[in-house]
């Protein structure tokens, strides 16, 4: 196993002490230092627990992705730019005509997700399959019992490593059959150290004496090369290395940070059973290049459904401030309650109406708005409720730019692909992503209320139906009856005249 | 009225629909909020796979017979401008053609002209019929079909009436009530008891209807299946039988329909309390069908188009979905009814009738509002107590309808006696 822990200082952060790093031969201390943290565990097919062996032996392509929705707070976010919309998205790409079995009941054993077959619970993009679950708080759920499997029952270092990474911001895990290597990726927000105040302390050690663990603590390098990154600092290879050595690295990167472009959403009100998320866009009146398209990547699960014949409609679309349409894959049945859907839902990805917002812009400078329109299924009735809570995840809203130089992205050591969008895209294509702003929640997602029929007068409504039913019919009848016996009774008299 | 003649209706109407045509194009163009009928999309997408070769029923939610598609083939040409709104002229033009018909069965009732013209204008003239068919919707190509089944059982063409009804139950399953109603009202002359009723019920007008009607029904089904497969049978036939309609609509069922198809959590304070295995959902038909099917078709010998408005009444009221547009069903026969009815000769009468059908409409409407658009949970009792309301004046209305088609009867027969009298 391959470890390898980065610090990213933000360039603003001038007052780091002098003595936060502390390199000893198999240690590196490190003492009040605020930076994003990414830790990176690189395994070997070999390596692995061999219930995830026989996960990953059905792939040709693995990822699973949680990211917590939470505010990374950083102004500078390095290369760690990309996020996901809150919750759990696993894309898999099977082995040849595999099922993917062992991933289903993976998925429905250790992460509560239900899932009869990949088949019925994921959402196909040809033989790439995907599935979302919009639940910010299952990653520490995941990972207790998964540390007792992983680790047995009595190590506790190991455990406490493995359930470590449920305060993660955002969770990698990345299998590929060509490498056959296991990549698991955490980031931790700059806020989130483990010491007072959000500060990292803690003693980085190697695991066996033979063993090394590279670390980095980074800062903005300056002036990057052009679609690049560029980042300074020390490196150290901890278990070998005497001394910290400096270093500058510059390196092409596929997600950059949109400086000060914010966005918020949420639904308008009253929602109905057709609510709309609205999102407001702080982007300044500019483009990051000529050519680039701003671009709102969502991920649609149930309850909430979309249209896609009403997404079609350009006219409607322009309206709501979406350029056009891009995407829509997965369950967009228009009818089907919640209870008789497998599938999570749909993901859509629109092209925002830019030209229409700066031409607008030149006149107000008041920030851009888009709408999504959206559509409820009927969920189960219950008994002591009257209504449903149903969130929707804001989405990633970013800037698509071509790249003029085909330069390799995937040299980048921080490089993160198939996100679930970028397949949409050339595949030399920059993202320049906007940051959700949080203000009123602490989670990017909006709620609503869904209506649902209140079950507890059930007696009442099905012997109140058939009483109105039984009356109707009743009467119908009696008057059918009466005018028969009239009729009948007058061609009696007129036989018994004859 | 006097003074108009038949074409100056059919133009008043013409125009009429026009005037809509283009207002809808209009709103269509210059508002969000879209005039077209969303099963007009519906049907010009299915239209638009068949002339790709491919099947209609690639567009989700098409659930019509394949033949609809072929019909609006023409809004898949160039340039687009024109030819979209061709099915939306299609379906004005089978609206104007149904009220034309209604003038002439009318008139062979031995109305005159005029009044002909009077009680067909609710259709001609209506303006809720003229929005419906030139905002998309296939009702109104439905209302032609009804009533040239009509004029052409009145007109004694026996093959004809047998191959509309094929057709109209091909076309939309309903027009199957009318079938028994067509049987009885070709009694031959003569057969005064039951038992010469019985014995002589298969004559050759009868026979012939049936297998014609059979013949083109089963005809047009085996070449629909032989072109399209399962899905056409799964869509235009299966669906209706099999689907859910949770969703909220007009029916008294519906709320019901909701609780016994969603999974049912018991209520902790009450966990002896279970849905009951009672299952009127699905003997829903059995009412419906007895009602309208069965018993009404027993008034067709006497008067047939309002024994038919009778019928299609009945099995709107009594069906587990009902939309607004199934009110169009019954609507186009009700010019026939309408001249015989107490609810215009007592107007008090039919002014309760016609302000408690509207209000009732209205106050499930107004429930169904805050629940779609303001997301209140209007569920219970509201929305399920309007729908009963709805139901139950449509009952009280039936009541009537039925009880002046009986004295129709009743009256045939006084007629009779006063025949015999003469005698």
């Amino acid at each position: 196993m391959k470890r390898r822990i980065t610090f990213l200082v933000s360039p603003q952060e001038t007052d780091t002490p002098e003595d936060a790093l502390h390199l000893t031969k198999d240690s590196l201390k490190i003492k009040g230092l605020k930076a994003i943290r990414e830790d990176r565990f690189t395994l070997t097919f070999e390596e692995l627990p061999q219930f995830v062996k026989d996960v990953v032996k059905q792939t040709e392509e693995l990822h699973l992705r949680f990211d917590n929705g939470r505010n990374y707070d950083a102004k500078w976010k390095g290369p760690f730019a990309s996020r996901l919309p809150l919750g759990v998205h696993i894309l898999a790409l099977p082995l040849r005509e595999s099922k993917m079995a062992n991933l289903c009941s993976f998925i429905s054993k250790y992460a509560d997700i239900p899932c009869t077959s990949i088949e019925t619970a994921f959402i196909s993009r040809g033989r790439l399959k995907q599935l979302y679950v919009p639940d910010a708080a299952l990653l520490p759920n995941i990972l207790k019992p998964l540390a007792n499997k992983i680790c047995g029952p009595s190590k506790k270092v190991c455990k406490d490593k493995v359930s470590a990474l449920s305060t993660a911001t955002s969770l990698d895990l990345k299998y590929n059959a060509t490498s056959q290597t296991l990549d698991v990726n955490a980031i931790w927000a700059a806020a989130d150290g483990n010491a007072k105040g959000g500060l990292w302390d803690v003693q980085i050690t190697t695991d066996t004496p033979d063993s090394k663990v590279e670390v980095g603590v980074l800062t903005d390098g300056g002036k990057p090369p052009e679609e690049g990154i560029s980042l300074r600092g020390k490196l150290v290879t901890v278990g070998q290395d005497d001394e910290l050595k400096p270093a500058l690295v510059s390196f092409p990167s596929r997600h950059h940070a949109r400086q000060s472009s914010i966005y918020m959403a949420d639904f308008n009100r009253p929602t109905g059973l057709h609510p709309k998320l609205e999102v407001t866009l702080a982007l300044g009146g500019s483009s990051p290049a000529d050519g680039c398209s701003l671009n709102a990547y969502f991920t649609v699960p149930q309850p909430f459904f979309v249209d896609p014949y009403q997404l079609e409609d350009d006219k409607l679309m322009k309206s709501y401030g979406i350029n056009k349409i891009k995407a829509v894959a997965g369950e967009t049945d228009l009818e089907a309650p919640t209870w008789a859907m497998s599938k999570w839902g749909a993901l859509v990805l629109a092209e925002l109406d830019f030209e229409q917002y700066l031409s607008k812009w030149e006149k107000k400078r008041s920030p851009m708005e888009f709408t999504l329109p959206l559509h409820l299924r009927y969920m189960p009735t219950h008994p002591e409720k009257h209504s449903e809570p149903a969130t929707l995840p804001w989405p990633m809203v970013f800037w698509a730019c071509p790249s003029e130089h085909s330069s390799k992205m995937s040299t980048n050591p921080f490089d993160r692909i198939m996100l679930g969008y970028e397949e949409y895209f050339p595949e030399e294509t920059y993202f320049h992503h906007l940051t959700p702003k949080l203000i009123n929640s602490t989670l990017s997602r909006a709620s609503l209320e869904v209506p649902i029929l209140n079950s507890v007068d059930s007696q009442y409504i099905e012997w109140g139906t058939m009483g109105v039913i039984v009356i109707g019919f009743l009467w119908v009848f009696g008057r059918i009856v009466t005018s028969f016996i009239g009729s009948t009774n007058k061609v009696g008299e007129h036989e018994k005249k004859e | 009225m006097a003074g108009f003649s038949v074409t100056s209706v059919l133009i008043l109407s013409s125009l009429l629909r026009l005037t809509f045509l283009f207002y809808g194009l209009y709103q269509d163009a210059t508002s969000v909020f879209k005039y077209t009928d969303i099963d007009y999309l519906v049907f010009t997408d299915a239209a638009r796979y068949v002339s790709n070769f491919s099947s209609p029923y690639l567009r989700e939610t098409y659930r019509y017979t394949p033949l609809l598609s072929w019909l609006l083939l023409p809004t898949t040409f160039q340039p687009q401008f024109l030819w979209f709104s061709f099915g939306k002229l299609l379906f004005a033009v089978g609206d104007i053609l149904a009220g034309y018909l209604i003038i002439q069965v009318l008139q062979i009732y031995g109305f005159t002209t005029t009044r002909a013209m009077k009680y067909a204008s609710l259709w001609l003239l209506n303006p809720m019929v003229a929005t419906i068919s030139t905002r998309g919707s296939s009702e109104g190509l439905l209302g032609v079909i009804v009533i040239a089944l009509l004029w052409s059982v009145e007109k004694r063409r026996v093959v004809l009436s047998g191959a509309i009804l094929g057709f109209a139950v091909h076309f939309k399953i309903y027009p199957f009530i009318y079938a028994l109603s067509i049987l009885l009202w070709m009694e031959p002359p003569n057969q005064r008891d039951l038992a010469s009723k019985i014995k002589g019920f298969i004559t050759k007008d009868r026979l012939v209807f049936s297998i014609t009607a059979l013949t083109t029904f089963m005809a047009l089904n085996i070449a629909m299946y032989a072109i399209y497969g399962h899905p056409f049978i799964v869509h235009t036939f299966l669906h209706h039988l099999t689907r859910l309609d949770h969703r909220h609509n007009f029916s008294p069922y519906n709320t019901l329909l909701y609780l016994k198809s969603s999974p049912f959590t018991p209520d902790p304070l009450y966990p002896a309390i279970h849905l009951s295995d009672l299952t009127i959902e699905r003997l829903a038909f059995i009412p419906q069908l007895l009602i309208s099917a069965v018993l009404l078709p027993l008034y067709a010998k006497e008067d047939l188009p309002s024994t038919m408005f009778a019928q299609t009444f009945a099995f709107v009221t009594f069906n587990k979905v009902v939309t607004s547009q199934y009110f169009m069903w019954y609507l186009v026969l009700l010019p026939f009814y309408l001249g015989r009815s107490r609810l215009l000769r007592k107007p008090l009468m039919g002014g309760l009738a016609l302000g408690l059908w509207v209000i009732t409409q209205g106050l499930w409407l107004g429930q169904a509002y805050q629940l779609e658009f303001e997301g209140e949970n209007t569920f219970w009792p509201g929305l399920w107590g309007a729908a009963a309301a709805f139901f139950l004046v449509n009952c009280w209305i039936l009541g009537i309808v039925v009880t002046d088609i009986g004295q129709t009867v009743s009256r045939n027969v006084d007629d009779k006696q006063r025949a015999a009298a003469r005698k």
